[in-house]
């Protein structure tokens, strides 16, 4: 396996549209490393920079210390496995997982115990002899997985492995791509625009917007301290819920005059603010029964654990993720307060701290 | 080898088709059909109109018939397929000594001169193409034959091992 460093990669295609901007990111030996982002944010284009497929503007691609910038994607030793799974439909699992070996005239046997042995780690021994047609899409993709895992790259790229799949066996693929990496110890990028999957797998996160990177940190840092408005409505779901707010002495007004009263350390990080308008961010796990607030209720889904109401403060768009089973009809007013809150200016959309 | 590469090499069997037994029974094939098409090139004085030219053309399309299909059985280590390749080679042989060989002790005349209808030279080639086919496919159902039973008898050495 191998460590990876990207200094400020650029894509422009022949167009002059610009796909990725100063991308820097340096991965460890081992790690997993998740490009989360909307649709066209670039991420995929960075991983097939990262493999070879698409051309470096400028920038910098190092694997294990070597610049492969202008190299071959054949001779960066780096395995990618696609969403659309790329088996041959002529070929047997074996054969498919064996090709890449017998393209490089290995030893028919060293491939055979190879095949073998990744089979086993995915659970595949019984479907050898099979075709990919008469695999579920989860076997399909262990195969693409297996594929790669045969030939010991030094660096494993996944670009949305998991879109094909329905949301039972994506769940499961997920926790076998969780243990392949911790088995094999493995340097991987791995690209998804599903947010579940980045906090799930991720060792640390990148994500992603409009070409740029918003941010980088474990999945919890993510999470708890997003660094701007983006990154705090893409992590979470339900996503969060935002309030423009007016800071005052002890308290933040809210546009159409809810006061929502502030703890010390909130009125501390908020000192430079007084007077000012900032862009309050309530995570609905964050909102629970209280007096704070009056949440409208426009709808509720019972989840069995949890109960989203959907309704609106004043006007503004609301979701509360309450815990517990709650029978709220359209119309009723319910008393809320937010546990915890996150705050970003309003004209960067920057976090402040 | 050691005991335990020949172990893989039979292990590897059960994910690999028998690639050589079939690629030898299409390779016969090829050569057949470069006979069939030199076979009929020199027809003097219409000696080959005869019954026997249908018989040849419908044993042609048989033998084309059964070695692709046995090249398909043998690559999925059917030991029948292999014992029929072995049957359809012997029979390349023994075309040799029916056409080919009439054909080349065979003198004709055709306008008060006698001809040969088959020179020496093309009876060496046709001859060389039918025992080239016939070998092809010898060789093929005999690899067949010790592949597959190489193969059943790993099996059933893996079988008896989970019992036990």
């Amino acid at each position: 396996m191998a460590s990876l460093s990207l200094k400020n990669l650029n894509k422009i295609y022949d167009n002059n549209v610009q796909a990725v901007f100063d991308f820097n990111l340096d991965v460890e030996d081992g790690e997993l490393i998740v490009l989360v982002g909307p649709s066209g944010c670039g991420k995929s284009t960075t991983l097939r920079m990262v493999a070879g497929l698409e051309d470096i503007t400028t920038g910098q691609l190092i694997i294990d210390g070597k610049d492969v910038t202008r190299m071959p994607p054949k001779d960066r030793d780096i395995a990618m496995v696609f969403q659309n799974y790329a088996l041959y439909a002529h070929m047997t699992v074996y054969e498919n997982m064996a090709f890449s070996l017998t393209l490089r005239k290995e030893n028919p046997l060293v491939i055979h115990e190879k095949v073998m042995a990744a089979a086993e780690i995915l659970g595949l021994t019984d479907q050898l002899n099979k075709k990919p047609r008469q695999l579920s899409g989860g076997q399909r993709q262990r195969v693409a997985m297996g594929r790669a895992i045969v030939r010991k790259p030094k660096v494993f790229l996944f670009d949305e492995p998991l879109s094909n799949l329905d949301a039972k066996l994506r769940g499961a693929t997920r926790r076998e791509i969780l243990l392949l990496h911790k088995r094999l110890g493995a340097t991987m990028l791995y690209v998804t625009h599903d947010q579940t999957e980045a906090l799930t797998l991720a060792d640390r996160i990148v994500c992603m917007s409009m070409g740029y990177v918003q941010q980088v940190g474990t999945p919890l840092e993510l999470y708890d301290n997003p660094a701007n408005v983006f990154v705090a409505s893409f992590i979470g779901l339900p996503p969060m819920n935002f309030f423009d707010a007016t800071v005052g002495e002890d308290k933040l007004t809210l546009e159409g005059g809810v006061n929502v009263p502030l703890t010390d350390s909130e009125r501390e990080s908020l000192s430079a603010y007084a007077g000012k308008t900032v862009t309050l961010g309530v995570r609905p796990e964050n909102i629970e029964l209280g007096e704070d607030a009056q949440l409208v209720v426009t709808n509720c889904e019972n989840l069995g654990y949890n109960t989203l109401v959907h309704g609106h403060i004043n006007g503004h768009k609301t979701t509360a993720k309450l815990r517990g089973w709650f029978e709220y009809k359209q119309g009723d007013v319910v008393g809320v307060s937010f546990a915890r809150k996150h705050f970003f200016d309003k004209k960067t959309t920057n976090a402040i701290r | 080898m050691t005991n335990a590469n020949v172990n893989l090499k039979h292990d590897r069997m059960r994910f690999i088709k028998n690639k050589t037994s079939a690629n030898l029974a299409l390779l016969g094939i090829v050569f057949n059909v470069l006979y069939f098409v030199s076979i009929y090139s020199s027809d003097v004085g219409n000696y080959y109109y005869k019954a026997e030219i249908g018989i040849s053309v419908v044993y042609n399309l048989l033998f084309l018939l059964i070695t692709f299909l046995s090249s398909e059985g043998v690559k999925s280590y059917k030991l029948s397929y292999s014992y029929i390749l072995i049957g359809v080679g012997a029979m390349q042989i023994v075309r040799i000594f029916k056409i080919p060989l009439e054909a080349v002790r065979a003198v004709i005349t055709v306008s008060g001169a006698e001809e040969a209808v088959m020179s020496g030279r093309q009876f060496a080639y046709v001859t060389v193409m039918l025992t080239l086919s016939a070998v092809c496919c010898i060789a093929g159902g005999i690899i067949g034959v010790i592949r597959t039973g190489t193969l059943e008898a790993y099996n059933k050495s893996l079988a008896e091992g989970e019992k036990n």
